[in-house]
């Protein structure tokens, strides 16, 4: 297993939190709302052990969107919430009644749209500073349980686990941005860093 | 390039071509379609110039972004509302999501798709839902409302039955269950109400028949038979049960069962009679009460003035005799009608029938099984004995008499507590015995019984079934009962047997006194004071040949005008109660302002328990009833005379 050194996870950080700073800002003027975006911390993880860092239970049904990346590393990024947060979230910037049973395609769309700005922010922030050009796929959204999360990545076996939370006047909704990276995608992420470093 | 315009076209997506420039190069026709245009009418023009909505910038922005970073974005119709603006004809626009992907030419690709009719077909799902969830919602309400109906009708005190048009029950309830013995399946199998009776009467079905017919109220009484073949007394109501569309389609009966309302009505009616005979034989026997008193003084005296007729005086003890018996007839009546004194004091009643019993059973022939069971307990008992136990005496002689005929009489007494937990139906019968405790004192025999026709009777005065009887003995009990504030509860089967229950109220009290013996008597001086000329003449002359010196006066006034003459003249007043212009107590009240230490004795013939509340008033004063007994007269007045008595409360 590959681990972060300390200026490593400091550089990832930063470019993490650089990207949900734009992308709350783009939703800002989107909604109309205040809107905080923050990710306190980073991790990187196996996938075998995703369930030991995220707070989900088993049976929790989860709302994801998901993004395909390839190029200078490959991998798929994924913002994910359990089902009931998502759509209070996509209640409160659409100023809609809230449901929180109930995820229709127009919130699944409007959950989309978020999944989008922000991981488009994240993954445009690092190939910026990393200087790499990537190409993605059109983001989809997808209903899952957390067994099924791993599943996401593909044959990834390293994740890139950010907590992201989101505050929208009052209101505080929690999920989790998570970069899945082939070992030598992450590690050809990892000398781009490094060569950013000494650079 | 035709091969690719053929596909684009047959997609189910709305899809704009854009160039480097951000003009329209190309629209598939499902945007021609949504949008009313032609690629020919739009080709060339600036999107935002054809589409002003692309204006806002942060839509510039992020698509611009997609050229920049290759990364598609997406515009979703919640957020963005319409990009292109497709009308649908009703004033309303398509609701789409815009993906833009950056080509590798440069050029952006804006692939629309539709959510019109996938949101409006869950728009009508979600009403229908909600519509399906208010009507479970209104289903769930009916059901609690109808199980609550059910609940109360199950619950309710009267039987309720439900019929249909023909009379024939769809519900019967718990009570009705209870009040008929028939089970709510068994009622709905034999469908109509003279299937449950044994002469299959069907009265009733055709007035349940008529009263959905006429659609009227019918309310009335009705024998009803329960499943053993007994009956009872019902009150019914039968009402029609009107639908929605105003038609009678049931009815819907209450039935109350009203055995316990005919037997208070019943026990009313012979309280009242009772009542009226205890008036009328009072005021009878207080009459009889006066002339006897004359009678028997004048007895007294002639006995002692006729001298040299030998069989004279053995004449008039006769004429004495019978003015006695009729004396105690008179006072039998008195206490039926509580008009006589009553000695009352405390006294266990437990030891008191034990010692009383003794007496009984000498009364008893030896072919009678004598049986008694007394509970262990001292029973503190409020009330006169001697009057007690002429009212046991006259019960076990009832009993004795019921029972001597038959084959192995029996009779037996019992006394024990009464539990009001384990005798619910005396309790409805008279209410008073749940308040404080009862002694139950019993007589049971095995012997002929009451017909039924004199149940109601046995308790007047006079009644009687024997050749000899005076009709006396069980007035002289309900009398007892009157005295004691007791109840008398009387079972009895013809040809089987009776039980007399007699509940006296028990007191706290276990302090047990009597009277104590009167001190020696001397010749005494009397101011004797009565309205009626005989009793007053009667009793000075018996008072005078006592040996005791008597001055009479004919009212309360003319007794103050002798007194004030001599206030020291007197050592004892036997003043009547009741009098014209002034009364008794009035008089000694006058009286004891001139001279506090006179003795009074309050002399009536009216009930002793009136004048109680008078007499009691004064100190050194007692109350006797009328007609005096001579053998008691020296009795009472070394009683009042001696110097330690303080008088009777």
């Amino acid at each position: 297993m590959i681990q972060l050194s300390l200026d490593q996870e400091d550089v990832l950080s930063e470019l993490m939190n650089i990207g949900v700073g734009r992308a709350s800002a783009t939703l800002n003027e989107m909604v109309g709302h205040h809107i905080r975006l923050q990710v306190p911390c980073v991790k990187l993880i196996r996938k075998e052990n995703l369930h030991e860092y995220v707070a989900y239970d088993d049976d929790t049904s989860l709302s994801s969107v998901q993004m395909n990346f390839r190029g200078e590393f490959d991998g798929n990024a994924v913002l994910v919430f359990p089902q009931e947060a998502a759509s209070i979230l996509v209640s409160s910037l659409t100023d809609e009644p809230q449901n929180p049973s109930e995820m229709d395609a127009l919130k699944s769309g409007t959950l989309t749209e978020i999944g989008n700005i922000l991981i488009n922010a994240v993954m445009g922030s690092i190939a910026n500073f990393l200087d790499v050009g990537l190409q993605y796929s059109v983001p989809d959204y997808l209903e899952c349980k957390v067994d099924h999360l791993c599943a996401l990545g593909g044959q990834a076996s390293t994740i890139l686990l950010a907590e992201a939370s989101f505050t929208i006047d009052e209101l505080k909704v929690q999920g989790d941005i998570l970069l899945f990276f082939h070992v030598s995608s992450f590690e050809s992420l990892l000398s781009y860093v490094d060569r950013e470093l000494v650079s | 390039m035709k091969r690719d315009v053929t596909l684009l076209n047959a997609l189910n997506e709305g899809v704009c071509l854009l160039d480097e420039e951000g003009k329209v190069v190309f629209c598939n026709r499902r945007l021609e379609g949504w949008l009313g245009q032609t690629t020919a009418t739009m080709q060339g023009q600036a999107l935002a110039t054809l589409f002003p909505r692309f204006l806002k910038p942060h839509i510039q922005a992020r698509l611009e972004m997609v050229k920049q970073s290759q990364a598609p974005v997406i515009f979703s119709p919640q957020i963005h509302g319409y990009l292109f603006p497709c009308p649908m004809g009703d004033g309303d626009y398509r609701l789409q999501q815009t993906t833009v992907t950056c080509l590798e030419d440069g050029c952006l690709l804006l692939s629309v798709q539709d959510f019109t009719d996938q949101i409006r077909q869950a728009k009508i799902q979600k009403a229908s839902n909600r519509r399906l969830q208010e009507e479970l919602t209104q289903r769930y309400v009916l059901e609690k409302q109808n199980k609550q109906l059910i609940a109360a009708m199950d619950q309710a005190a009267e039987a309720i039955m439900i019929c249909n048009e023909r009379a024939q029950f769809q519900y019967v309830n718990h009570t009705f269950v209870q009040q008929t013995g028939w089970s709510q399946e068994e009622a709905l199998e034999k469908g109509v109400y003279s299937q449950l009776r044994t002469d299959a009467d069907v009265g009733f079905e055709q007035l349940l028949m008529e009263t959905i017919r006429s659609g009227k109220k019918w309310q009335g009484q009705q024998q009803v038979q329960r499943k053993d073949g007994s009956l009872f007394m019902s009150n019914i109501s039968i009402a029609p049960i009107v639908n929605a569309e105003g038609n009678i389609t049931h009815a819907v009966a209450i039935q109350e069962d009203i055995t316990q309302h005919i037997l208070l009505e019943e026990q009313y009616r012979h309280t009242q009679k009772q009542e009226a005979l205890t008036t009328l034989v009072g005021g009878i026997a207080h009459d009889f009460n006066n002339l006897l008193s004359g009678m028997l003084g004048h007895l007294y005296l002639a006995s002692r003035e006729v001298k040299g007729l030998p069989k004279t005086p053995d004449r008039l003890k006769k004429i004495q005799k019978s003015a006695y018996d009729a004396a105690d007839i008179v006072k039998q009546l008195m206490t039926f009608s509580r008009r006589d004194q009553i000695d009352a004091r405390n006294f266990p009643l437990q030891s008191f029938l034990k010692e009383m019993v003794k007496l009984i059973e000498h009364s008893v022939p030896e072919n009678i099984e004598f049986s008694l069971d007394f509970e262990q307990y001292p029973f503190p008992m409020h009330g006169d004995p001697e009057l007690l136990q002429q009212s046991m005496m006259n019960m076990v002689q009832n009993s004795v008499e019921a029972s001597v005929s038959v084959q192995n009489p029996k009779i037996h007494i019992a006394l024990k507590m009464l539990d009001v937990g384990e005798n619910e139906g005396l309790i409805v019968r008279y209410p008073a015995l749940q308040y404080g405790e009862y002694a139950d004192l019993s007589i049971s025999d095995n012997g002929l019984g009451i017909h039924p026709d004199h149940f109601n009777r046995v308790f007047d005065p006079f009644f009687t079934t024997k050749q000899l009887g005076s009709g006396l003995g069980l007035a002289t009990v309900m009398g007892c009962m009157r005295h004691h504030h007791g109840v008398i509860d009387v079972h009895s089967t013809l040809g089987q047997g009776t039980t007399i229950h007699m509940y006296f109220p028990l007191c706290a009290r276990t302090e047990f006194g009597g009277v104590e013996a009167p001190h020696d008597f001397r010749e005494v001086r009397i101011l004797l004071v009565d309205d009626d000329p005989l009793v007053r003449e009667t009793s000075a002359e018996l008072l005078h040949d006592l040996g005791h010196e008597v001055v009479t006066a004919f009212d309360g006034q003319d007794a103050i005008d002798i007194f004030e003459k001599d206030e020291q003249a007197f050592d004892v007043v036997i003043m009547d109660m009741v009098m014209p212009r002034v009364n008794g107590p009035a008089a000694v009240r006058y009286i004891r302002a001139l001279n506090s230490d006179v003795p009074v004795i309050f002399a009536t013939a009216y009930d002793r328990s009136v004048s109680l509340e008078d007499a009691g008033k004064f100190e050194r004063a007692m109350l006797v009833s009328k007609p005096f007994n001579p053998e008691d007269l020296n009795h009472l007045l070394a009683t009042v005379l001696d110097e330690n008595w303080q008088g009777e409360k």
